[in-house]
């Protein structure tokens, strides 16, 4: 056990890939906070949409201070994203940005709910810390040094995080709704209710010519499931990254086109590409 | 136990808080680290984030940015609701409103707002939630007409902006799509179907009213 964690966690990692990992998870970031403009404007919507927000909730995410102070704090994000996407005093950027990201994040819910989780910035904030908490992240070098190797646990520890969202995704749907879930009588009326909902003209939309397919729906049920409960295998072997990552990338647009559900988080599956094949053990 | 527990108003503001532990947790944890980063301190940070996170999947209770990833999980109803806010100009005509005018907000925030809020609301908190549906509405029908993006979460990025998770199609595309002169008023409406119903005829929508401003 402590042989296979020590490998697992501690092996060497080339620090390009640390630098890298930095590098997608602020530009994510960056792309989010720059796409929600003004997002601090959300305090200043009616007070009966803010009813339901208790001071214990205002404290969990430092809410509370003037709309200007937010939207100078809100700037200063954006800055301290750009600095971590440059390697510019990295770690300090990184740790400034994500605490930023826990208290501005969960400002596209708050009035809902608490758990700003499918919104974009749930594993750059997390992940921002993690790096920041490490000593190798530094600027990325095109050409690394002999001794450019870090341990691997934070790049680990963030695909760990990233590797939840699949499995914890496949999960919920089980102890949920259990095995009726992938059906295709389920996977059908949700194909139906979404186009419905969010699309202007549903009768044309490629959601609804697949519904009326039940071999598809059973696979959309079934292969998405299987995907989500077997992806964290990338964390162990590079023969299921190689067949698990792009089958993700496929999942996303499929999700895409046919339930119009957008995973911002897509460009964050590089974090399993290893950048520095040469030396690193990742 | 469970349902006497989660009726008691001490819950929410406790989970909060200790939500936020959990955190501050994580947070000192990894200082600890960056300040001397130790063997030891480093496996008690990963043990950590690992017992907490998945605890949390496991439990399906959020301790965001510790979360449940929970996706549409449920089974998929056989009747949706959603709604739909109109604009109503000087001559009394109703203009579909682009739900890009609330932006930051995603519409289906909104929509949960204001399902479990809006019919409970005393009279003049309505009118505070028309009024500000009505000038959001003024302001994005104003901004189509002068060629600026309708949401504020293009403006920085325009068509490279990030969309919401659940991709809705504009409405509004072009200034036809807009009255000339302002909205003097505003409504929305809720929208129910049968799934199955409106796949075979799409005007199998009903509607009620669920606010109205000025009422």
């Amino acid at each position: 056990m402590s042989a296979r964690w020590e490998a697992f966690w501690h092996a060497p990692t080339s620090v390009r890939n640390l630098a890298v990992a930095r590098v997608l998870l602020a530009g994510t970031a960056l792309w989010m906070v720059l796409s929600r403009f003004d997002l601090p404007s959300v305090l200043a919507f009616p007070a009966e949409m803010w009813a339901g927000v208790g001071a214990a909730r205002r404290a969990r995410f430092l809410l509370g201070a003037p709309l200007e102070l937010e939207q100078t704090l809100y700037a200063a994000l954006h800055a301290t994203l750009v600095a971590a996407l440059l390697g510019l005093y990295p770690r300090l950027a990184c740790f400034a940005s994500g605490l930023l990201l826990y208290h501005f994040a969960p400002f596209e819910t708050i009035i809902r709910s608490p758990n700003p989780y499918l919104r974009g910035l749930t594993i750059p904030a997390l992940g921002l810390l993690v790096l920041s908490f490490a000593p190798h992240v530094r600027r990325w070098r095109v050409f690394p040094a002999a001794d450019d190797d870090a341990p691997a646990w934070p790049l680990r520890l963030v695909q760990v995080l990233l590797c939840q969202i699949y499995f914890f995704a496949g999960y919920a749907k089980l102890v949920t709704s259990g095995l009726e879930w992938p059906a295709a009588e389920n996977v059908r009326r949700y194909l139906l209710l979404l186009n419905q909902g969010l699309s202007n003209a549903p009768a044309g939309s490629l959601g609804y010519a697949v519904a009326d397919l039940p071999w598809a729906c059973t696979l959309l049920g079934w292969g998405g499931l299987a995907l989500e409960l077997l992806f964290p295998l990338v964390l162990f072997s590079r023969v299921a990254r190689l067949v698990l990552l792009p089958l993700a990338v496929v999942f996303h647009v499929g999700n895409g086109v046919l339930f119009r559900i957008f995973f911002q988080n897509v460009f964050l599956l590089l974090l399993f590409v290893d950048w520095d094949r040469r030396r690193s053990a990742s | 136990m469970i349902e006497a527990l989660s009726g008691q108003p001490w819950l929410r503001p406790a989970l909060d808080v200790a939500r936020l532990a959990a955190f501050l947790g994580f947070v000192a944890l990894g200082l600890a680290v960056a300040r001397r980063p130790e063997r030891r301190r480093v496996d008690r940070l990963i043990a950590y984030v690992m017992a907490l996170s998945v605890a949390v999947g496991l439990t399906q209770v959020e301790a965001w940015p510790f979360t449940n990833w929970a996706l549409v999980h449920s089974m998929a109803p056989s009747r949706m609701s959603s709604w739909e806010i109109e604009g109503l100009d000087a001559t009394g005509r109703a203009w579909p409103v682009d739900a890009r005018v609330l932006q930051p907000l995603a519409p289906e925030e909104f929509g949960s707002w204001m399902f479990a809020r809006v019919p409970g609301l005393p009279e003049d908190a309505r009118a505070r939630v028309g009024r500000f549906l009505l000038d959001r509405a003024e302001a994005g029908r104003q901004r189509l007409v002068s060629g600026q993006p309708v949401g504020g979460n293009e403006t920085l990025l325009g068509p490279l902006a990030a969309p919401f998770h659940f991709q809705q199609k504009p409405i509004w595309r072009a200034p036809s799509d807009v009255p000339a002169e302002p909205f003097v008023a505003v409504r929305v409406q809720v929208l129910e179907w049968d799934v199955e119903t409106r796949r075979r005829d799409e005007s199998q929508v009903t509607r009620r009213p669920l606010l109205r401003y000025p009422s």
